[in-house]
């Protein structure tokens, strides 16, 4: 069975999904037959590259809240992501363009490390703050992950899997995910949003008898 | 007329089976849609 995850790491009910979602995995009994894959989505694809504003204040003057409302919008996130485990920082957060960061998780995948690189790059986004938009920063996070510093700069300073983000995006818009997280099973089966473990569960059960009929 | 119960631990009979739910497909994007339509997602660059 294949899982394909369209996920923003910028995006705050994606880490939240991706948790509900790895419980409900951990429980499947053929786990060991899912793969997953990450497939990029951006949310802002207009926001400009290698620019790092603090969350909040982007998020002021994109809506027009003001800073207290966005405060209060932030602090329902904080709370839900709180259940699963995730204290999100958005008090210090940065809004940056991830195009960057997919191509990385994209270097990552054909390394057989798609899943580390996509959940050090979301808690390195939600969780510590960091700001993304900074080169130094992905590659200390690449190599974290491990993938070579010099490979990943490299990528940074090229265009290589620009062509797979953009491809990701548009996969995602055939399949009817206008947003994210955006789960895919087998091809056959679509959760949008981050629904409950037991909505996950239930569809890795669905998916399993469907594949094995 | 007796009625008799399956053996414990004894596979289901088809007919004891609860039916699978007749499930949505999509025309347009080939995919089942499972799970609630008000489920908390990021669109449009905005999750709030």
């Amino acid at each position: 069975m294949q899982v394909e995850v369209w996920s923003d790491i910028v995006c705050p009910w994606c880490y939240i999904g991706k948790r509900r979602f790895e419980t409900a995995l951990e429980q499947f009994e053929h786990a060991d037959q899912v793969e997953v894959l990450w497939r990029s989505f951006q949310l802002d694809p207009s926001y400009p590259r290698g620019r790092g504003e603090p969350v909040r204040d982007a998020l002021a003057a994109k809506t027009g809240a003001s800073r207290e409302q966005v405060r209060a919008m932030t602090a329902q996130v904080e709370k839900v992501a709180a259940e699963v485990g995730l204290e999100y920082d958005f008090e210090n957060g940065f809004m940056v363009n991830t195009f960057d960061v997919h191509r990385l998780v994209h270097l990552a995948q054909s390394r057989g490390l798609g899943t580390k690189a996509h959940e050090r790059f979301m808690h390195a986004q939600l969780v510590e703050a960091k700001d993304l938009s900074d080169t130094a920063t992905l590659v200390e996070l690449a190599v974290e992950i491990g993938l070579d510093a010099a490979e990943a700069r490299r990528v940074l300073e090229g265009d290589d899997y620009a062509a797979q983000v953009r491809e990701d995006g548009a996969a995602a818009q055939r399949l009817g995910g206008n947003g994210v997280p955006f789960f895919v099973i087998d091809r056959a089966f679509g959760i949008s949003g981050a629904q409950p473990v037991e909505v996950f569960a239930s569809a890795l059960e669905k998916a399993y008898r469907a594949a094995s009929a | 007329m007796s009625v008799s119960s399956p053996e414990p631990g004894a596979e289901p009979r088809e007919a004891d089976r609860p039916a699978e739910e007749e499930l949505p497909l999509d025309a347009v994007t080939g995919l089942v849609s499972l799970g609630t339509e008000d489920a908390p997602a990021c669109s449009d660059g905005t999750c709030w």
